[in-house]
């Protein structure tokens, strides 16, 4: 297990570099930050000086390794449109995505689950055809225009939830659903291949052989047995969520770190697109590491590199 | 005669394929699903077709006079059918120019990430050992980093345009397609076909692309059309959010971006566009799912 752990935390730190390196070499292709840094109608020298003073005229990977070493540390340069550090900025909007992400997997799991479970139940149903089929169309369903159509349906003609910003639960609704439906068809598809393959297996036909009544051979043999791939694929998921998010949040002017990022962009802000991308996608880093080393705990045959999807 | 005629000695190939369109097509037709997929997929196609005959409003074409006008039937004289957007351009019309620009980045970008992740998947499963190690390590650093987020990072410091949104959109997902051929790869390496190739002394180059890779080429088929409408998706968001191709392309994304601006009182420019982008990822994943049912059942999730 410790083997597994060491190297599994090896992995994570090599994905976070490559992460930094992107976010770093992106601001670095995008062209020479000092004459932005100085301003319209500054002299050569000026820019120069600042060129200097940043220490734009180092060797790339210095300014990389100072980058990198910044960033651990939770310095993350200066927003040029805020005026303020990134990190700031960053750390105040990343409990709103949060909110979004959890209440996004909670509304998956909730219609997820109860579909799954129906459809591997009653396999060749019209519960499974209507299951499968919803599942489909809800994973072809481009996650902004979803958003757009509820806006206009849930919204504005009916008015019954606010359409956009954070407050309370209410303004929760339209955005969790919409960043929230993709993952309610993984969730049912996965619980139903998974609970199909259980329920085939010896100990089902003995549990039902004792006589006991089926909701129980479902509730308690069945499903904690196909749950372990499920909560792998939401693990998984939940970084696939904070990517989302980052549309969602834009849509719904959800005050998160997305909405913050795409705004970076449109005004040319570098640093804190790079500091968005470095957070979202340590965060990403870090989810699936915590949902590997936890399945890992649950069952040992994938410390070593066993694949069980077969 | 040469290593492959003694080769069909052994084994005569796939048995003939004379009745297989048949099966093909009863198969297809047995599932709901699927027929429902062929047919969005013939309608999104026929659409990127039909863009050659609309000539009648011009996509481009602004009229200020006819700005915002709802749908109405019928059409000709002055009627537009899917109604007009802000500037007074015809939506049905730009609706039907999307549809190719869709095709075109999804088709492009699902080839180049075949050839990449089919090269590597090949590589890693036929050599194994240290080639193997390196190109399933960086496939999985590359999962672990949010394909959205890579694609908007990208545009957002190289600035809009087709052909980096193809480079963009290709290069990210060729994990998919390296992870399945290397998988049968490991399989086929250890079989009597591939050892008799070898022990007549074909070169390994030719090993892999007579021998292995007809074996693989239905699993290949069937990431292609996950990975093409995946690929449409992260086209229509980027446009969405405004960081797709150069603003003078139609495209859905960027069609609902401005419609979004006029959603109270204009409800057609963000329903259509939808409607047709949906049509299309619709068409590919249950085109795709059934292709993996019939083609290659193990693919399964």
């Amino acid at each position: 297990m410790w083997t597994y752990i060491l190297q599994r935390l090896m992995q994570a730190s090599l994905v976070l570099v490559g992460a930094s390196a992107i976010a770093f070499g992106a601001i670095f292709l995008s062209g020479d930050p000092a004459p932005m840094l100085a301003g319209e109608g500054a002299t050569r020298q000026e820019v120069e000086e600042i060129r200097q003073r940043m220490g734009f005229d180092r060797p790339i990977y210095v300014q990389y390794l100072e980058f990198a070493r910044g960033a651990l540390r939770g310095r993350m340069g200066i927003s040029l449109r805020h005026n303020e550090p990134v990190f700031r900025l960053l750390a105040e909007r990343l409990p709103a995505t949060l909110e979004l992400a959890v209440s996004a997997t909670v509304f998956a799991v909730l219609l997820g689950l109860p579909v799954g479970i129906l459809s591997a139940v009653r396999p060749g149903s019209i519960y499974d055809a209507g299951g499968m089929g919803g599942a489909l169309l809800a994973q072809s369903l481009p996650v902004f225009w979803l958003g757009l159509m509820l806006i206009l349906v849930a919204g504005s003609q009916l008015r019954w939830f606010p359409i956009s910003g954070r407050g309370g639960v209410e303004h929760l609704v339209l955005p969790s659903v919409t960043l929230g439906t993709y993952f309610v068809a993984r969730n049912a598809r996965m619980v139903r291949s998974s609970m199909l393959e259980v329920l085939g297996q010896d100990y089902i036909r003995t549990a039902r052989a004792k006589g006991l009544p089926e909701w129980r051979v479902i509730g308690r043999h069945a499903l904690r047995n196909s749950l372990i791939p499920v909560v792998t694929l939401m693990g998984l998921d939940f970084g696939a969520l904070l990517g989302g998010a980052v549309v969602v949040e834009t849509v719904f002017a959800w005050p998160g770190v997305g909405r913050l990022m795409i705004q970076a962009i449109y005004v040319k802000d570098f640093p804190l697109v790079q500091g968005a991308v470095l957070m979202l996608a340590a965060g990403f880093v870090v989810i699936n590491l915590l949902v590997d080393l936890t399945y890992a705990y649950l069952e040992p045959r994938a410390r070593h590199g066993w694949d069980l999807s077969s | 005669m040469t290593g492959p005629d003694i080769l069909k000695l052994i084994w005569p190939g796939p048995a003939p394929r004379r009745d297989q369109m048949p099966r093909f097509i009863r198969e297809l037709s047995r599932s709901k699903l699927a027929v429902v997929g062929l047919c969005s997929a013939m309608a999104v196609v026929a659409m990127a077709v039909a863009a050659e005959w609309v000539p009648a409003y011009d996509a481009g074409r602004a009229n200020i006079a006819e700005r915002l006008r709802a749908p109405s039937l019928p059409a000709g004289a002055g009627g537009h059918v899917l109604g007009t957007d802000a500037l007074g351009r015809d939506v049905l019309a730009r609706v039907v120019r999307g549809a190719r620009l869709s095709l075109v980045v999804g088709g492009a970008a699902a080839m180049v990430s075949a050839v990449l992740g089919v090269v590597l998947g090949l590589l890693a499963g036929y050599y194994g050992g240290r080639i193997d190690a390196l190109i399933m390590r960086i496939a999985d650093i590359q999962m672990a980093f949010p394909l959205i987020l890579l694609a908007i990072t990208v545009i957002a410091v190289l600035g809009p345009g087709l052909l980096k949104l193809i480079v963009v959109l290709g290069v990210s997902r060729w994990v998919a397609y390296a992870r399945v051929v290397r998988g049968q790869v490991l399989v086929q390496r250890t079989l009597e076909f591939v050892l008799a190739a070898r022990a007549l002394g074909a070169s390994d180059a030719r090993i892999l692309w007579r021998h292995v890779l007809p074996n693989v080429q239905t699993s290949i088929i069937v990431v292609t059309t996950f990975t093409f409408s995946s690929a449409i998706l992260t086209e229509s968001t980027l446009s969405f959010l405004g960081l797709g191709v150069q603003p003078s392309i139609p495209t859905w994304g960027r069609m609902l971006a401005e419609g979004r601006e006029y959603l109270r009182e204009a409800w057609w420019l963000t329903t259509f566009p939808g409607l047709a982008l949906m049509a299309a990822v619709l068409g590919a994943n249950a085109l795709g799912d059934w292709l993996r049912d019939y083609l290659d059942p193990r693919l399964r999730l």
